[in-house]
């Protein structure tokens, strides 16, 4: 129970901080694809591993199914809001230099 | 803690949007406040808020601001008559915002005086509504003529945007993101969207959702389907658009009018079959509310996405 217990918070700061990071690329990356980058790669990454934390903890399957599904569509919006805005990114901008699109 | 931080980082960001240089920046603020805002909800154990907070507030209400935005952006004949106007503008927006927080502060510091405890009313009388869920038995049962007029609202707003839209003659303006992922994709979101719409409807009669809810998200799916290019279904039918249009409040109005004939009172549901029609009144609310919402967005002259740069209309703050 104990290593259960240990395992989870490991998991959910560990997904805390890929936020952390993740944000840390928002604010500091310079140009639209790389945020866009930290954005989709390391935020889906700390959802997933929060996912996976809370997982343990839940006590009605559906619930747990209902979180699994939420993490994939989250992968699936944030990929295909990424894509879309690098795509008009680079139709405005070939220089690719300036302020974040919205997503 | 958590709430501590929510109730001093929503100010935080409600200033933002306030003095954001540009117009984007506030937008997206926006965004972020109506998000804040719904987990401000769900803290205070408002899911129905929250929900509704979520999808119109910070959703539908940034998209309409993005669209409103990408319309300013288009250029305009010089000279703007309500530049001379800023500063006697802004003396009156802090004047009338100064005065709605008085009143505000007023309300916080009058001490409560439970006259009624509304919940317990409310939990006594919801067996006679029809449904099992408060926030619904409210909205369509006991406060029945709110929710009829704010339909009646909505529907007003619309129709005047509607008006406006017409005057415009150059809506033709390509507002199209075209890409085959988001082809692929849609054909996987928009069904289970629609899926998430009608499962919001119907928990409305015991657990959280409802029209409103329902219709915010159907509303997002026809905003997805038009910004992705597809021709929607009875686009160019302006009948079949007025009659979505009304349904609703219509569906509301003739429902609500039976019991009149056995000489009832209006919008009082027949004992035995209450919850067949609040549930009869929330579906075609939805499907009303839907188009009402997606109406308003496409009201709006499209905006121009072509040989723009999207860093101008700079605002003084």
């Amino acid at each position: 129970m104990m290593l259960i217990d240990l395992l989870r918070a490991l998991l959910l700061l560990s997904g805390a901080l890929f936020f952390l990071v993740g944000t840390l690329g928002i604010l500091r990356f310079p140009d639209t694809p790389s945020r866009i980058h930290a954005l989709t790669k390391v935020d889906n990454l700390g959802l997933g591993l929060i996912v996976l934390g809370l997982l343990p903890g839940v006590e009605h399957w559906p619930v747990a199914i209902k979180m699994i599904l939420i993490w994939l569509l989250a992968i699936a919006a944030s990929a295909l809001a990424g894509h879309l805005v690098v795509r008009v990114c680079r139709e405005f901008r070939p220089s690719n230099a300036g302020e974040q699109q919205d997503d | 803690m958590i709430d501590l931080l929510l109730a001093l980082t929503l100010p935080l960001v409600a200033l933002g949007v306030l003095l954001a240089r540009e117009l984007f920046r506030a937008v997206v603020m926006f965004i972020a406040f109506g998000l804040l805002m719904a987990l401000v909800w769900v803290r205070l154990q408002a899911p129905d808020l929250a929900l509704a907070e979520a999808a119109i507030g910070a959703g539908l209400t940034g998209v309409l601001l993005l669209d409103a935005l990408g319309h300013l952006r288009q250029p305009h004949p010089p000279g703007q008559p309500l530049r001379s106007l800023l500063p006697l503008l802004t003396i009156l927006a802090l004047v009338l915002a100064g005065a709605l927080g008085l009143v505000l502060l007023g309300a916080l510091l009058e001490p409560l005086q439970p006259s009624v405890n509304l919940p317990a009313e409310v939990a006594l009388h919801i067996e006679a509504s029809g449904v099992a869920h408060p926030v619904t038995a409210v909205l369509l049962a006991f406060r029945a003529w709110d929710t009829l007029l704010e339909v009646a609202v909505i529907l007003v707003a619309v129709v005047v945007g509607l008006a406006l839209r017409f005057s415009h003659d150059d809506a033709a303006a390509e507002s199209r993101v075209s890409s085959p992922l988001l082809q692929g994709m849609l054909s996987w979101l928009l069904p289970l969207m629609l899926l998430v719409a009608l499962y919001l409807l119907w928990i409305g009669s015991y657990r959280s959702g409802g029209a409103f809810q329902a219709a915010a998200v159907m509303a997002a799916m026809l905003v997805l389907l038009r910004l992705s290019g597809q021709q929607l279904p009875g686009q160019n039918h302006p009948l079949l658009l007025r009659a979505g249009l009304v349904g609703g409040l219509g569906t509301f109005l003739l429902l609500g009018s039976v019991q009149l004939l056995q000489g009832g009172a209006f919008l009082a549901w027949p004992e035995q079959l209450a919850g067949a029609f609040i549930l009869l009144v929330e579906t075609a609310l939805t499907f009303s509310l839907a188009l009402l919402l997606y109406a308003l967005f496409e009201a709006s002259p499209a905006p121009a996405r072509k040989g723009h740069p999207p860093r101008t209309g700079d605002q003084p703050s």
